[in-house]
């Protein structure tokens, strides 16, 4: 009799445990990439100058690496996108093998993707918007709709050896990423 | 009362614990299987599922979708034995249907092991010198004195490749399964292999 009961005192903690370890799973899983996005931009915002500035990085090495599984092969250009305050105007040159320019959402979906099969060769006008932003594309421009008020801009150029990686430096350097506000 | 305590504590971080061990696997769920490499078509994709989104958050942020390029990645020899450090393997690749692809060497960390070898990569440009169709290479922790490209393992204790191939000239399932994707065949070992199952 008493061992039944030492048992039942048990039985309502035991399940309250369960229900917390489901919860904890599924909220760090829920949480995990927001939290590594926030993670992300504030990083490439600091490094860029700000938030809505694009920033050229340097040939990846094993030394100067800054994210996970990075490509030795690419030069990435990075702009945290702030949406908050209206649309950013974003300018990618024609390069002249693979280029790409990859929009991410707040919740790491990558919503949009340009490559230069796409980019003609005046280069690749963006407006990028967030739902409430308010639309006022010029004609030309290719309009980017995120789901979120923040996200990111990832160009990767081609650039497997230092020459290569020379000539992307000169692709590059017109390529920009600033908000309407700041005048484009 | 302490009973719920005990419980409710160790309830939480179990939750926690399960959520960050999962999501720290290398595409363990991986649903697409080409040789001893896999790949998940999902990453990238609005309609990755909450664990997949996570784990790509955690082991490859800023993954592109399928149409632009497929990863696949591996961590076993092709006799299924976990890549160290201190083996040294023979690659074997052929042109693949792609418009690029590179192979990068990643430590257990998920980032580049820490060498001045300047042999982090290789990629289609320098592996497939036209009119080549097939190349040889070598993934060691110390440069070959053997013809070829160089992948450099020093630093990587035990490590994965991933392969990028941009721009597929399809990526439907019967498509991505049949490719030849470079082999990794164990030649020698200094120190005795972790051995590890099928990937």
């Amino acid at each position: 009799m008493a061992q039944e009961k030492k048992q039942a005192s048990w039985l309502k903690p035991l399940a309250f445990g369960v229900l917390l370890a489901v919860l904890g799973h599924l909220l760090t899983i829920g949480l995990i990439p927001s939290v590594i996005m926030n993670i992300a931009m504030t990083r490439i915002g600091e490094a860029s100058g700000g938030l809505n500035r694009l920033a050229h990085g340097n040939m990846v090495t094993p030394q100067n690496q800054q994210i996970v599984r990075s490509s030795p092969d690419l030069a990435y250009s990075t702009c945290a996108l702030d949406l908050r305050k209206g649309p950013v105007r974003v300018f990618i040159g024609k390069g002249a093998d693979y280029t790409s320019a990859a929009f991410y959402a707040g919740n790491t979906d990558n919503v949009f993707t340009l490559n230069d099969r796409k980019i003609g060769p005046e280069g690749a006008r963006i407006m990028v918007v967030s739902a409430r932003s308010p639309i006022a594309a010029r004609p030309g421009e290719v309009v980017v709709s995120l789901p979120s008020d923040k996200g990111l801009l990832l160009v990767r150029r081609l650039a497997p050896s230092a020459e290569a990686f020379k000539r992307v430096q000169g692709e590059r350097a017109k390529d920009y990423c600033r908000a309407v506000i700041d005048g484009v | 009362m302490w009973r719920w305590l005990i419980c409710g504590v160790l309830g939480l971080g179990l939750g926690v614990g399960s959520a960050l061990a999962v999501s720290g696997g290398l595409f363990s769920d991986a649903k697409l299987v080409s040789g001893r490499w896999s790949t998940d078509p999902t990453v990238g994709a609005s309609a990755a599922n909450p664990w997949l989104r996570a784990t790509i958050a955690r082991v490859g942020l800023l993954a592109l979708t399928k149409e632009e390029t497929v990863y696949f990645n591996r961590d076993v020899d092709e006799d299924g034995a976990k890549l160290v450090e201190g083996c040294t393997y023979a690659l074997e690749g052929e042109a693949i249907p792609t418009r690029w692809w590179s192979i990068t060497i990643y430590g257990a960390n998920q980032m580049l092991p820490i060498n001045t070898d300047g042999a982090s990569s290789i990629d289609a440009t320098r592996a497939l010198v036209a009119p080549a169709t097939t190349w040889t290479g070598t993934l060691s922790a110390t440069r070959p004195t053997t013809p070829g490209p160089w992948l450099s393992s020093k630093g990587g204790g035990t490590f994965s490749l991933t392969i990028r191939l941009y721009n597929p000239q399809s990526v439907e399932k019967a498509a991505l399964q049949a490719l030849k994707l470079p082999r990794v065949k164990k030649i020698s070992c200094t120190q005795t292999p972790t051995s590890g199952g099928a990937n």
